[in-house]
């Protein structure tokens, strides 16, 4: 591997240069990372750092303290992987429009993640080439311990990246698949499932039942509030652009109240509620919503079998109630 | 008879300040209201004024109801739809002025107006949800009450929902469904209470622009709204975006409200909606 800066894939000539470092514990994460970092400082680039504890803290000790590195608040990001390319939008947004090089080092916590969780992230992997395909040139390196990751667990990872970082130098991602995105299988919902069908006739008792149900598990009214809107956010999608109806299937179970609508539209773009809208902007504001409302948004959409909504919401521990 | 004893309640239930949307089924249905209104409000030692035709021709006798008719005046074809609204402010000071408008001496005035001889029926909305943003205005800040009649074989349905809107109620035996309402509250101040979903999103984005022509600068009352979606967001933004120097001020708009205008990508400068 040649220490250089990170090169474009195929005929790119900007975007994100998306970097996989798949390290094996602490002694190999820091040298790795602070290499990258040098060669970022070299190239009179700013180092955006999104860690979360004690990772952050670690790099802190460990990275310059001269203003060329900043470090970025992870906790707007919630558990919530869909929050992140809107968050990296904003992170990076200002510094680049200055012309000013970004290299950013984005850490998540893979462990303690739920199977829809881990799923998502792993998606959203993928998504941010697409998000930022028509960007200003950045790079971000994503860091991932496989000490106690299955081999299959690290190619799946892997696949969403096209370059890799050895903690020296760059290289073509060799599992980096550039697409269509091969999405896990939902899982199957509990058998104890509520069932509605919609149309634009029963939107406003959709809300209802979707907001009795949310309290009655012990949501304030706030998250009450939020995920309502989330929830009448897809059904007008199902209304307006998904064959006018659709069927809301709701249930708890493992800490989150689930709501899934089903219809037969087809949401071509997959980054269709990912990006920050702009002001100009007409609609598409519904799925942004939703995905910032919720804890977990789930989309499987294809032309044959329609579209899939699955929304999640985290439940107060009951001892807390 | 069980249809006038319905309307007889229904404009008994009128308190001073009311502006009520009475979705009508036909003229004989009309004709029937105005007799009924014109009747109680004689028992009852009210004020009447109907804005509208003389129900049942010249000769019939409508209790002491002053009536005033843009039709038969020539005033409605030649004017356009705000005209009949500084037309009838001006024949409402001239001929009822002296009545002492509102509650006071002489017990409350009360209003019944037949929109379709005030209005063209293919007029646009804006025009007449501006009209009606009149008309509650005046109500609420005179005391008088208001029934605006809509005979709804004369009018789109979607028109008569989305002005239904603008008033605080509606009377009459088919009622159409409206998630919200927005009502007067002080000088351009306007409560706004229920749900604005993509459906009531063009009601709400032509009832705001309606105010922000009349007023400039409008504060909404978010206490009693309920929820509102990214197309009521938007709604609101293109409402102010189009009237050259308006701006909103938001007040009492809960936390997810708040959230979902910084989400938005409107919360610009470019866009003058604050939110209190």
């Amino acid at each position: 591997m040649t220490p250089l800066s990170p090169p474009a894939t195929g005929s790119q000539s900007t975007g994100l240069r998306h970097v996989f470092y798949p390290y094996e514990g602490q002694d190999q994460y820091l040298p790795g990372i602070v290499s990258y970092v040098e060669m970022a400082r070299a190239d009179d680039a700013t180092v955006l750092v999104c860690a979360p504890e004690p990772r952050s803290h670690v790099l802190r000790q460990a990275l310059p303290d001269d203003g060329t590195v900043c470090f970025l608040d992870p906790t707007a990001l919630g558990r919530n992987p869909g929050l992140l390319i809107g968050a990296w939008q904003d992170w990076i947004g200002e510094r680049t429009r200055e012309g000013r090089a970004v290299c950013g080092l984005s850490e998540y916590q893979w462990t303690g993640r739920t199977s829809a969780q881990l799923s998502e992230m792993r998606y959203r992997e993928w998504l941010l080439n697409l998000a930022f395909a028509q960007a200003p040139t950045w790079s971000l390196l994503c860091p991932y311990d496989t000490a106690d990751q299955s081999p299959q667990d690290v190619l799946a990872i892997a696949r969403s990246h096209p370059l890799l970082w050895d903690g020296a130098g760059f290289a073509p991602g060799r599992d980096y698949v550039e697409g269509p995105y091969e999405f896990d299988p939902l899982s199957e919902p509990p058998e104890a499932v509520e069932e509605m069908p919609y149309t634009i006739s029963e939107l406003a008792l959709l809300r209802h039942t979707v907001a009795t149900r949310a309290a009655a598990l012990g949501l304030s009214p706030e998250r009450v509030r939020d995920f309502v809107v989330a929830v009448s956010e897809v059904a007008s999608n199902s209304i307006r652009h998904g064959g006018g109806r659709g069927v809301l299937r709701a249930w708890a179970g493992c800490g989150y109240l689930v709501c899934e609508l089903t219809d037969s539209g087809y949401i071509c773009d997959p980054l269709a509620g990912r990006l920050r809208p702009t002001g100009d902007q007409m609609g598409g504001r519904g799925l942004w919503f939703a995905h910032q409302l919720c804890d977990l948004v789930q989309i499987r959409s294809t032309r044959s079998e329609g579209t899939r909504v699955r929304l999640h919401i985290e439940l107060p521990d009951p001892k807390e109630r | 008879m069980v249809e006038a004893a319905r309307l007889a309640e229904g404009f008994r239930a009128l308190g001073p300040g009311e502006h009520v949307c009475w979705l009508v089924g036909s003229s004989e249905d009309y004709a029937l209201g105005a007799e009924t209104f014109a009747a109680q409000g004689k028992s009852l030692d009210e004020r009447l004024l109907i804005v509208g035709r003389h129900p049942g021709g010249e000769h019939t006798r409508l209790g002491g109801a002053v009536v005033i008719d843009p039709v038969a005046d020539g005033r409605l074809a030649a004017n356009g739809p705000t005209a009949p609204w500084d037309f009838i402010n001006r024949r409402i000071n001239r001929r009822v002025g002296g009545m002492d408008v509102g509650a006071g001496r002489g017990g409350t005035l009360r209003v019944l107006a037949q929109m379709e001889r005030l209005v063209p029926p293919g007029c646009g909305l804006n025009d007449l949800v501006e009209l009606e943003l009149g008309w509650g205005q005046w109500a609420a800040s005179s005391g008088a009450s208001v029934v605006c009649a809509y005979r709804q074989d004369a009018w789109q349905e979607s028109i008569l929902r989305d002005v239904s809107c603008v008033h605080s109620g509606q009377m009459g035996n088919r009622r159409l469904a409206v998630s919200f309402r927005m009502s007067y509250v002080a000088a351009g101040c306007w409560r706004v209470d229920g749900v604005i979903d993509f459906v009531a999103a063009p009601a709400f984005g032509t009832a705001t622009r309606a105010a922000l022509t009349r007023n400039g600068l409008v504060r909404l009352r978010f206490d009693g709204l309920d929820m509102i979606d990214a197309a009521g967001i938007q709604a609101l933004a293109h409402a102010v975006r189009a009237v050259r120097g308006a701006k909103v001020r938001v007040e009492g708009a809960n936390t997810t409200v708040r959230r979902l205008w910084q989400l938005s990508g409107f919360n610009t400068a470019a866009v003058a909606v604050e939110i209190a």
